[in-house]
């Protein structure tokens, strides 16, 4: 059915219920999970030009948070016994995801509804709305 | 592996027939039954109705018509289900499709609602999403996957 299952994550307790649904079922199907987070750089360059944060410092924080977080998928699949692959990228989420799914071949897209910054209980977050968009595989959502 | 019920909503376009038979596929794998829904919009009835009283049709008429190519798109998935072993259950209920497909996936239960990302009314943008598909996303507390 699928061979690769991109998981995207960034860290935040909604999207740790897409990442177990994206491991379950590449488990069911026999596939292999590609985990991903993408280090938002426009999250970056507003946090230095508004905060007057250091780039540097940023970067490697947010770096560290996409290690753990795919970390945590890592240990899940490793958990269910599903082969597992990791990636920290840097780039604008969205479009790095696609493009990934697209380079590398995937099958299926997992991701929350909301990212870390999602307010509303209603409503999808921009990520991805635009992941749905552009991609050109299925993509599931999960609330 | 817990999607035990699929809800597949489809309005017969090529799109959603390409998604339908994502979904049965998908169930196949994993063992699920599934559930094909077709809703009869009923915005769309009150919009050709209008037209079909000046020609000398009736309303009655109009949803007889619009029951029986509900019936054949239904059965297109039924069919599906049936070459590879997949239960299908056909549904077909009138309202809003977007609203008739929430309310269903609640009332049945479902742990999965897969659509195409267009419907027949027409995609204009291969890149964008349609309207039914968007509201589903918008509101559904069930994971639904989009299927292009």
């Amino acid at each position: 059915m699928y061979d690769q299952i991109l998981v995207a994550t960034d860290g935040s307790a909604k999207s740790r219920v897409a990442v177990q649904h994206g491991v379950d079922l590449a488990k069911a199907v026999g596939a292999k999970v590609l985990g991903v987070y993408v280090v938002n750089e426009v999250v970056v360059a507003s946090a230095v030009r508004q905060l007057g944060a250091d780039k540097k410092d940023i970067e490697s924080k947010l770096q560290a948070s996409g290690e753990k977080a795919v970390a945590e998928i890592k240990k899940m699949a490793d958990e269910a016994g599903v082969a597992v692959e990791t990636m920290v990228k840097s780039g604008a989420p969205a479009n790095m995801i696609v493009d990934l799914a697209r380079t590398e071949g995937v099958d299926l897209i997992v991701m929350g509804s909301h990212g870390e910054s999602g307010v509303t209980k209603l409503l999808i977050g921009s990520v991805v709305q635009k992941v749905l968009y552009w991609a050109t595989c299925p993509v599931l959502v999960v609330r | 592996m817990y999607y035990r019920k699929i809800l597949i909503a489809t309005d017969g376009s090529d799109s959603s027939i390409k998604s339908s038979r994502h979904g049965v596929k998908l169930a196949k794998s994993l063992g699920s039954d599934v559930l094909v829904l077709y809703v009869i919009n009923d915005m769309a009835i009150s919009r050709f109705i209008a037209a079909l009283i000046r020609r000398g049709s009736t309303e009655e008429d109009l949803r007889e018509k619009l029951k029986a190519s509900a019936k054949k798109i239904v059965r297109e998935v039924e069919k599906m289900g049936e070459a590879s072993g997949v239960q299908v259950e056909p549904l077909i209920k009138e309202g809003d499709p977007a609203s008739r497909i929430l309310d269903t996936a609640r009332i049945e239960g479902v742990d999965l609602i897969l659509m195409g990302s267009h419907g027949e009314g027409g995609g204009i943008s291969s890149k964008l999403i349609g309207s039914v598909a968007q509201k589903v996303l918008n509101w559904s507390d069930t994971p639904v996957m989009i299927v292009r």
